[in-house]
């Protein structure tokens, strides 16, 4: 089964980084990308509303930038949550940063809904570590 | 006909003259002062005979008994050919002292000056006059002399008569005042009481109240206050008594000192705002501070609720902890310095600390308020704030954006290391470039927000035409620039003077803003910036305006903030540009505001003011 990405990040580089890291770790795969929050956030809704045989393009891992213009990585969490995707469909959120800044993991902790934090650069030991845990359920 | 008339007038005149002689005291002199007539009652008057006094100088006019001023008058003025009027003394022959009431003519007889003196003789009537005069003077005196001051007064106060000053008030500025504007508002209310008991049950009252002299020491009163009845019974005075009996209220003379020193001290205080309430929370004592905080005088606040100082719309809240500081106090527990929102009299809002003690004088609880105007530490605590604020925004997202290019390089050097085919690595290659270009753009940025808070530049004249084609030069490599159709207007011909590199620094980001924001040249659209600036005597404008994207009006309040970026389409940026250009506007004491609508273009407007 191919997992499937989605990556959040206003950054054209960092996208593209990720992207291939996860390319090179995890094939099959499938990812998608957004440079802005919202956009994310209307990708997921749009899901909702399509018949349950789209619901299964729905993303099971987002990797997500905290620091963006316009919508931030905590926003984007808020809206999130507000969505019916989510209670139907287990996604694992994790947050990337370039800072592990104390406010931010503790609050990245807090947020029941983000499975964990990793520091930017993503490296191929993280992604794995994000597969194992699809590879344990 | 002519001749009848003119016989009966000279008939006439002899009968009147004949009149005049007979019943006056009639002398004539000469210019000399000699007599050259006298009348039969003027001897028998002064009791001389005629042969006596004609060709002497007449003593009348030269009398001892008046001083030298008067006779000079008189004779400046016959001399002058004026009449004279005036009271005359002089002695009979006997040596009685005898006073006549005198009119002195000059008359002209064959070109000789001479004067008709007439004279009524008044002695009787003058000393009564005197004596008069002196028992009024004895009355005054006595009554000057009383140990009190007493007043008749109408039923509402008002001063109809005092036997002598009062508070350094004339006696006749006294009359016609009302007897409240001299009696202290610590007293106002007894007295009023007492007069209006008086006037009401038509019956005496006496009572006592205190008062306070120019120095601050405290004056004991006993007053009594009695009706006056009219003949026909009515009430229309009364008669107010007031005694002075401080010293015989049983406090000694160091006792009063005391005290009307702690009074002044406590009343010239003005740094400090201290207001007494009693414990109905009405204001009772009011010292210089609050006068020069609040605005009130004193007699305008007494009496008036506590809560009239403090703020309308923290009223509520203000009260709250106004009771909870009386309910500690009663307690017994020191009550905590809190802050509140007062107003002043013109409705103008400041905060202050606020102190509250209790004290208790002849079973009355009375509150102390001591409050201390904190606006200027309030607002320094602000700006502290805000400055705190702003700093711990910059460490935490330098932390976090100096770092994201590293990350990325890191990121990007990581595939290169595995990536063997050599187009892909080249793009790879470039991606990192891009990535460590960005970076030096950030710290170069950086540093520039740093080189705006040091403020040692010199100032000089500003050339702007110099400073817009510098900064063109060195934007010239920016992406979309050579579509850009720049409209510059500079009028500098009123000198401005101000910090060069700061001027440089705000056109620099303005303009580069425009041009990161511009859109892309179409049939339909030319991107075009228009630079104006205009000098005038006081103050530049600078007028910035693009017709590129503009700024999402949610997010317009914040993109002068630190690292704010509202652009999310891939735009190059790094939210410091604004930060800085606000920055050194806010440093000059200029002002910048902005304009945008999405599409239409974004317009930004600076005052500065010329140094």
């Amino acid at each position: 089964m191919a997992l499937k990405f989605l990556l959040i990040d206003d950054n054209a580089i960092d996208l593209f980084i990720n992207q291939k890291m996860i390319e090179k770790e995890a094939v099959p795969t499938n990812i998608i990308t957004f440079t802005n929050a919202s956009d994310a956030i209307d990708y997921l809704k749009n899901l909702e509303d399509l018949t349950s045989c789209h619901m299964r393009n729905a993303p099971d891992v987002i990797f997500l930038d905290i620091n963006m213009p316009l919508m931030n990585g905590f926003q984007f969490i808020d809206k999130f949550n507000k969505l019916n995707i989510k209670k139907e469909i287990p996604i694992k959120i994790y947050m990337l940063s370039s800072s592990a800044n104390p406010i931010d993991l503790q609050k990245v902790k807090q947020e029941k809904s983000c499975t964990g934090f990793i520091n930017k650069p993503l490296t191929s030991y993280a992604i794995n570590n994000v597969m194992e845990k699809f590879r344990t359920c | 006909m002519e001749a009848v008339k003119y016989n009966l007038l000279s008939k006439l005149n002899e009968n009147v003259l004949s009149i005049i002689e007979d019943n006056s005291i009639v002398s004539i002199i000469d210019v000399y002062g000699r007599i050259e007539y006298v009348n039969t009652l003027f001897c028998d008057t002064l009791e001389y005979t005629e042969s006596e006094l004609l060709g002497e100088t007449l003593d009348l006019l030269k009398s001892p008994i008046h001083i030298e001023a008067l006779y000079k008058n008189l004779w400046k003025t016959i001399k002058a050919g004026h009449k004279w009027t005036g009271i005359l003394a002089t002695k009979k022959s006997n040596g009685k002292p005898i006073t006549l009431d005198t009119i002195i003519v000059p008359m002209k007889k064959d070109n000789t000056l001479m004067y008709v003196i007439v004279s009524k003789d008044v002695t009787r009537l003058h000393a009564e006059k005197v004596r008069l005069k002196e028992s009024d003077y004895r009355s005054n005196v006595f009554l000057e002399n009383m140990p009190m001051h007493v007043f008749s007064i109408t039923k509402y106060g008002k001063i109809l008569n005092t036997n002598k000053s009062y508070c350094n008030q004339e006696k006749e500025n006294l009359i016609d005042t009302y007897i409240y504007d001299h009696i202290g508002s610590n007293s106002y209310d007894i007295f009023k009481k007492n007069v209006d008991e008086v006037f009401k049950n038509k019956i005496s009252k006496q009572f006592e109240f205190f008062d306070f002299d120019e120095d601050g020491r405290k004056l004991f009163f006993s007053s009594i206050i009695s009706p006056v009845f009219t003949d026909f019974g009515g009430l229309t005075s009364a008669t107010v008594c007031i005694h002075d009996i401080t010293n015989y209220k049983g406090i000694s003379k160091e006792e009063r000192d005391r005290e009307a020193k702690y009074r002044l001290i406590y009343k010239s205080i003005n740094v400090g705002i201290i207001v007494v309430a009693d414990d109905k929370g009405k204001i009772r004592e009011w010292n210089k501070g609050a006068k020069l905080a609040f605005g009130y005088s004193e007699s305008e606040i007494l009496g008036r609720p506590l809560t009239i100082l403090t703020s309308l719309s923290y009223r509520e809240s203000n009260i709250t902890a106004f009771v909870k500081a009386v309910k500690k106090i009663k307690n017994n527990i020191n009550s905590d310095i809190i802050e509140l929102q007062c107003v002043r009299k013109n409705g103008e809002e400041f905060p202050v600390e606020f102190a509250l003690s209790s004290i208790r004088v002849n079973k009355k609880t009375s509150y102390c308020a001591m409050m201390h105007d904190i606006s200027k530490r309030k607002s320094l605590q602000n700006k502290l704030k805000q400055k705190t604020k702003d700093l711990e925004q910059f460490l935490y997202r330098s932390a976090h954006d100096l770092k994201a290019p590293f990350a990325s390089a890191q990121g990007l050097l990581n595939l290169l290391k595995e990536e063997k085919n050599k187009e892909k690595a080249q793009v790879l290659i470039d991606m990192l470039s891009e990535t460590i270009d960005s970076g030096r753009v950030l710290s170069n940025n950086l540093s520039e927000a740093s080189m705006v808070l040091a403020k040692n530049y010199e100032y000089k004249t500003i050339d702007f035409n110099d400073i817009v084609n510098d900064v063109l030069k060195t934007l010239s490599n920016a992406t979309n620039f050579e579509c850009i159709d720049f409209k510059i207007s500079i009028d500098d011909h009123k000198v401005f003077t101000s910090k060069p590199k700061l001027m440089h620094s705000i056109f620099q980001n303005l303009i580069h803003n425009a041009i990161k924001y511009s859109n892309k040249q179409t049939d339909a659209h030319t991107p075009c910036i228009d630079i104006t600036v205009k000098t005038k005597i006081d103050d530049v404008s600078i007028i910035v305006r693009d017709n590129g994207k503009g700024i999402n009006l949610k997010c317009i309040d914040k993109i002068f903030d630190l690292y704010y970026r509202s652009n999310n389409e891939n735009t190059p940026g790094n939210g410091i540009g604004l930060y800085i250009v606000k920055n050194i506007v806010d440093g000059l004491d200029g002002s910048i505001s902005v304009s945008s609508e999405l599409n239409i273009g974004t317009c930004f407007e600076i005052h500065l003011p010329n140094y």
